[in-house]
């Protein structure tokens, strides 16, 4: 069982670091390509809340905008990636508890990746 | 003011505030959300939207850094988690029906508590108690990280999950990450060694906002422009502050801290009561 344990940690740490650097790429890429187009433009208003528009908030959109190397839509990707990483996260606990057949834990993360993928789900 | 430079100085401030969370483990959410609605006058929601994406970054940054993945109670974490869930769709909903200058005012409220919080911290011999029974139905008691031979009680657990569920509501309610309340539910309630407590309340942060993330999302509070030199900073700035955090006189930089979070906080509040007139 500590061999189970070990290898999720390592795994754990080995998703996060993955996790961590693809939306670093995203983050970094998304942003430099938007410093080029739109950086000598004036300030955006961020004073009063109008809510993001459809293509950067509805997935899908998202990842059609990305394709085309829309700055905007490659930083929300980046910002996916860490959200994708957390829900891995239980995941991969979840399959701890499945080898050491703890039933008890097997629900709690299965409910608690419905709830998580539940409100991604929102954005879909 | 250019995109440019407001670009700079949102990578700035949140680069120093990531040096800050990392030193003195209150979490970067509660600071960079005042810097940026009282400093650079950004609205409050979308303050919460990128402070919410730096959370669950530092979060994930801080497992891998100190490697301390191997120290957190996953059975602990994922039970507290369920607790933390329910409140943060409890707080999405909240949020719905309150206004604006209401949040900051219990945002301010909330930052007087942390810095409070951050002084409660003793050490005392909390080894030689019992478990409570559910700890020992749920099989919380686990190895301490450190003393050899040694298996830490887990006590009080039906009041820390109602903490958690408070923590959960202001985590989705503020955009934060309430690391505090994780704090006072597995230090002060719990009485688990602080390492357990420390590394377990990171995984609980990174996950819980997620959740609030996604429903943010949703609602269109994230913003890409906003967002991403503030998570690159964000991140950047909590590495550099592991690497320091053995060099630095905490207790020094926790007075700091706290005094400035006081400031910050009683600025919220006025600015709360301000918008009601």
């Amino acid at each position: 069982m500590i061999k189970i344990m070990n290898k999720m940690h390592y795994m754990m740490n080995q998703l996060l670091l993955l996790g961590i650097l693809l939306s670093l790429f995203f983050l970094i890429l998304g942003g430099t390509l938007f410093i080029i187009n739109d950086g000598n433009t004036q300030l955006v208003d961020f004073k009063d809340f109008h809510g993001e528009p459809k293509y950067l908030t509805f997935l899908p959109d998202i990842i059609g905008n990305a394709k085309n190397l829309q700055p905007k839509a490659l930083i929300q990707i980046g910002l996916y990636t860490l959200f994708i990483m957390q829900i891995l996260r239980i995941m991969l606990a979840g399959w701890f508890f499945i080898k050491t057949k703890d039933a008890t834990y097997i629900l709690m993360s299965l409910l608690i990746v419905f709830i998580m993928v539940g409100s991604l789900w929102l954005s879909i | 003011m250019t995109l440019y430079t407001f670009l700079s100085l949102l990578f700035f401030i949140a680069f120093i505030t990531g040096i800050l969370g990392a030193l003195t483990g209150l979490g970067g959410g509660v600071i960079l959300i005042p810097f940026l609605v009282i400093g650079l006058k950004i609205n409050i929601y979308y303050a919460m939207g990128a402070s919410l994406m730096c959370v669950i970054a530092t979060s994930s940054g801080a497992a891998i850094a100190h490697m301390q993945e191997n120290y957190s109670n996953l059975r602990l974490g994922l039970f507290l988690i369920t607790s933390a869930v329910i409140g943060a769709i409890i707080g999405a909903s909240l949020l719905l029906i309150l206004k604006a200058n209401f949040i900051e005012i219990i945002f301010g409220s909330v930052l007087l508590i942390s810095a409070f919080l951050a002084f409660r911290r003793k050490e005392d011999n909390k080894y030689s108690q019992k478990s409570h029974s559910w700890a020992l139905f749920l099989k919380l008691p686990a190895k301490h990280p450190l003393i050899k031979n040694t298996i830490y009680p887990v006590q009080r657990v039906p009041e820390a999950w109602g903490v958690m569920l408070i923590g959960g509501i202001l985590s989705s309610l503020l955009g934060i990450g309430s690391g505090a309340l994780n704090i006072v539910a597995m230090d002060l309630i719990m009485r688990l060694p602080y390492q357990v407590a420390a590394a377990t309340s990171n995984f609980i942060i990174g996950v819980l906002a997620s959740v609030s993330a996604g429903i943010y999302f949703s609602r269109g509070y994230i913003d890409p422009v906003l967002t991403f030199p503030l998570v690159i900073g964000v991140l950047l700035g909590s590495f550099l502050g592991g690497k320091l955090l053995h060099k630095t006189n905490i207790k020094l930089l926790r007075l700091i801290f706290s005094i400035l979070i006081i400031t910050l906080g009683l600025q919220m509040i006025y600015k709360g009561f301000k918008g009601f007139i």
